[in-house]
């Protein structure tokens, strides 16, 4: 039997050290990352409206649709926070009917869109409710510039990350058309409020609400705002995506807020705005969801109970 | 311990979900949606006493002899029915109120498919609720009162497809339970008509 090894001096000596830098560690990697949140410009445009509070930051981030980790809203933050999530290496493929087609990292977009600044959006759930939040990011349009469509693009399609060891109830769920999906006309993409987030309330993005990047777009319903984009995609045809292809006559392409066009399952016209109070206030829901200014021309012609 | 404190008991047990859930509103955490989530508690719970109730008139149906302790239960349908009503009250104002008592929701009520069927239960259950004394029975002659009051499995069909309409997350749970009950009723269907 030979004798058992004995801890040499070294690092007998240093694990004093390991344990003092070790714990300030774990305490710095407490504090919320600011990776791509850092020196950001209010934009004055989209301030918050008068009356209308920015949804509490606890609420915006435990009350959230990602059915990639859970169905039930309150359990999508403690899942996500098994995520080993690594938003230095995360990659986004550009490809199709563009000219710069590559993988860009995060960091290359946000230089590329020239900076980030900070937006406050109304953002309208499909479901009936209602919050303000203060992303940060920057316009798609000003990355789309820059990745040169071809002439016959005519739209984009989005794709969520599908790996199905980080979103653990994709297996549950084997009748959706996973990876996430989501799509827009390239006019509805480049119009000045689509909104590519890498943030919300100053800091990243937490997992259970995008991370490290996703879509907004304020005057559609929620689940159009994909989150987590791996792939960009230029196509000549309306993309499939995932809830058209689930249920064609309850989530349309379109998804643009309408208090006139009805849910199958419930009415449109009211939308509560959670504020964790026990009734939470209800307000109308207002055409575009209140941005009928900046995006009515994109529809022109089109009869919108037709196309939902 | 008499087999009356054992029935007071288990009255009383029924009642504690009611003050779980104003524990909730008043001490705890519901949540973004507190209203909405306490609806779903309500609906939830139920269901399940409906359940249960339906399970005990399998349990008289097939004549099967409980122990002494538990006999109480042969006696105690209805006023486990009556606590389920009380809890589908509070369902529907939940439910009002969420919507702001608003004429738009009384529109939803007969235009979407699975408020249809929740109010329909709904209606059904307070009868069944109202007519749930002596008194009625009397009025009624006990043989048409246990006519009307068999149509508590309309008001479980009712109930189970409002819930399989609108479940997303628990829809696994509900469609077996749904298939368990049913099962266990086709089972004492056959076996009754043995027995007689």
């Amino acid at each position: 039997m030979r004798p058992p090894p004995i801890t040499p001096e070294f690092y007998y000596r240093n694990r004093r050290h390991f344990m003092k830098y070790g714990t300030a560690l774990g305490l710095l990697m407490l504090i919320p990352e600011k990776i791509f949140s850092a020196d950001v410009q209010k934009n004055s445009n989209y301030r918050p409206d008068k009356g209308l509070d920015i949804t509490k930051e606890d609420i915006a981030t435990s009350y959230n649709n990602f059915y990639e980790f859970s169905l039930e809203k309150d359990l999508v933050k403690p899942i996500s926070a098994n995520w080993n999530l690594d938003t230095k290496s995360w990659r986004i493929e550009v490809s199709g009917l563009a000219e710069n087609k590559k993988n860009f990292s995060i960091s290359e977009l946000i230089e590329m869109a020239g900076g980030i600044e900070e937006r406050v959006y109304r953002f309208r759930c499909v479901e009936g409710w209602s919050m303000a939040i203060p992303w940060t990011g920057f316009s798609l349009a000003k990355i789309i510039q820059k990745l040169k469509p071809t002439r016959d693009a005519t739209h984009i399609q989005f794709q969520s990350l599908s790996d199905a060891k980080i979103f653990t109830n994709i297996k549950k769920l084997p009748h959706y058309p996973w990876p996430y999906t989501e799509g827009l006309t390239l006019p509805e993409a480049q119009n000045e409020l689509t909104f590519i987030a890498t943030g919300m309330y100053g800091k990243d993005l937490p997992r259970q609400n995008g991370a490290p990047i996703r879509l907004v777009v304020p005057w559609k319903y929620g689940f159009k705002s994909i989150k987590s984009i791996v792939k960009i995609d230029f196509t000549t045809a309306q993309p499939k995506t995932l809830w058209n292809q689930l249920a064609p006559e309850e989530y349309g392409f379109y998804a643009n807020v309408n208090p006139e066009v009805h849910h199958p399952r419930w009415s449109q016209a009211t939308e509560k705005i959670l504020d964790k109070s026990f009734l939470p206030k209800r307000k109308p829901t207002l055409l575009f969801n209140g941005y009928e200014k900046e995006v009515a021309a994109l529809y022109k012609g089109l009869d919108l109970k037709k196309n939902i | 311990m008499n087999i009356k404190l054992h029935s007071y008991l288990f009255k009383f047990c029924l009642t504690l979900p009611l003050f779980y859930w104003l524990y909730l509103i008043f001490f705890s955490d519901l949540g973004a949606d507190p209203a909405k989530s306490l609806n779903h508690k309500t609906g939830e719970m139920s269901y399940y006493y409906l359940m249960a109730n339906l399970l005990i008139g399998i349990v008289v149906a097939l004549k099967i002899r409980l122990p002494r302790y538990f006999q109480f239960l042969y006696l105690s349908r209805r006023f486990l029915g009556l606590i389920t009503f009380f809890y589908l009250i509070f369902h529907l104002t939940l439910y009002l109120a969420m919507e702001g008592f608003e004429f738009k929701a009384l529109e939803q009520m007969y235009t979407k498919l699975y408020l249809i069927l929740g109010v329909s239960a709904w209606i059904l259950f307070f009868v069944l609720a109202v007519t749930s004394n002596d008194i009625s029975v009397k009025k009624l002659t006990l043989k048409k009162w246990k006519y009307l009051h068999r149509s508590v499995y309309l008001g479980f069909f009712l109930a189970s497809i409002h819930i399989l309409k609108i479940e997303k997350a628990d829809l696994i749970k509900y469609s077996l339970l749904f298939v368990a009950v049913v099962s266990a009723q086709i089972y004492r269907l056959i076996k009754n008509k043995k027995i007689n």
